[in-house]
């Protein structure tokens, strides 16, 4: 009986979790990008370069997890330092007044071939408007310490306009930026274990 | 030969990569440094040609370490290898544009290879300077230019991926015309 109950014990942290694992973004190993249209004829790419989020993955059922992101506006690249100072700018994302964008999910359904349709809210330049991301992820893998890792690529395109990023410069063939961005996310994430899988 | 000189307009340009990290993400980055110069034949596109010079100390996969370790003997060797270069031999209309096949030389080694191309078309830029638009990709595997650094996985697989995907945007910028020389 005593030994029953101690193995009961021993396992009940694992039950009390419900199956559910929490899992950090591996900001080093994964990129928030996106991309414009400049004077309709070619892309301009860009991405933040500072940003957090965890994965709340629910092993038995993926469609009960949760995603929460924060990307740090400031962080914004596009290679050429004078547009990133623009873009910073009330003219586009006013970091000063907004410093964060976040993406809340509020649903996970599976998509067709595997992938899985996030959808959650998105909160840019002070607008919240709900969005849906085309999620590829990957199975399971150990990194090079032991810890397990997953992969999650994801697409999505928003309107900059329906978030008050309306800019622009009007020329013959079109607008000089684009109201279209592409979004990619190609993200890692690692695993939380208990101690004795590696840092 | 109606071709005209383009400059490369850097700032709207861009040379990407990424290759697959641990078999389950992909690690992008791009080159900070380069030039090149178009010679656009605008009547027929495959009468044109493209030279791009990149500075390999540039790499940037905005993780200070891991482009250190990519200019470092292990990949790019960067020190004895300043630049990589692309010089097009022929263009040809294939696919949903065009085929450029062309010489590119990585730490030393150069190798034919085939880029898928597109024409976005041509646009006025708020200056009235003709611009024209173009993209391009092609993978390679990193081996057959010297860069073989890696790690296996205990569960199979390598650490960096060995197939690089390349993607190029390009703006050029029509150069004003040239006053004729003397007779």
């Amino acid at each position: 009986m005593k030994r029953l109950i101690a193995a009961l014990l021993a396992v009940a942290p694992v039950l009390a979790l419900g199956g559910t694992s929490t899992w950090n973004v591996d900001a080093s190993h994964s990129t928030v990008g996106f991309s414009v249209r400049h004077l309709v004829i070619s892309k301009v790419r860009g991405d933040f370069t500072r940003f957090s989020g965890k994965v709340q993955l629910d092993e038995a059922d993926v469609t009960r997890s949760t995603v929460d992101a924060t990307i740090d506006v400031a962080s914004v690249d596009t290679r050429v330092a004078d547009r990133d100072g623009h873009l910073k700018s009330p003219d586009f994302f006013d970091a000063a007044k907004y410093p964060s964008i976040t993406f809340k999910s509020t649903k996970v359904a599976k998509g067709g071939a595997g992938r899985l349709l996030v959808t959650g809210d998105l909160t840019l330049h002070g607008v919240t408007r709900p969005v849906t991301l085309d999620v590829t992820a990957s199975a399971e893998v150990k990194g090079m310490y032991g810890e397990t890792r997953r992969g999650y690529s994801a697409t999505a395109k928003i309107d900059r306009k329906d978030y008050g990023l309306t800019w622009n410069k009007l020329v013959e063939a079109g607008p000089a930026v684009g109201d279209e961005v592409t979004l990619t996310l190609d993200l890692e994430a690692v695993k939380d274990e208990p101690k004795g899988a590696g840092t | 030969m109606a071709t005209n000189a383009w400059d490369l307009d850097i700032s709207h340009s861009a040379i990407h990569f990424w290759v697959r990290h641990l078999v389950i993400s992909k690690v992008h980055g791009r080159f900070a440094k380069w030039s090149g110069t178009v010679k656009l034949d605008e009547q027929d596109l495959t009468r044109s040609s493209v030279e791009v010079r990149i500075d390999a100390a540039s790499i940037d996969t905005q993780v200070a370490d891991r482009d250190a370790h990519l200019r470092s003997a292990d990949f790019l060797d960067a020190a004895n290898h300043p630049e990589l270069a692309f010089r097009s031999r022929r263009i040809e209309k294939g696919g949903d544009g065009y085929r450029v096949t062309g010489d590119l030389t990585i730490r030393g080694t150069t190798r034919e290879v085939v880029l898928e191309a597109e024409f976005s078309g041509l646009a006025k830029d708020p200056w009235g300077n003709q611009r024209a638009g173009f993209s391009a990709k092609t993978a390679l595997d990193r081996r057959d230019f010297g860069l073989v650094w890696n790690a296996a996985l205990e569960a199979g697989g390598v650490l960096v991926g060995e197939k690089v995907e390349i993607s190029i945007e390009l703006e050029a910028v029509k150069q004003a015309a040239a006053v004729p020389a003397a007779a």
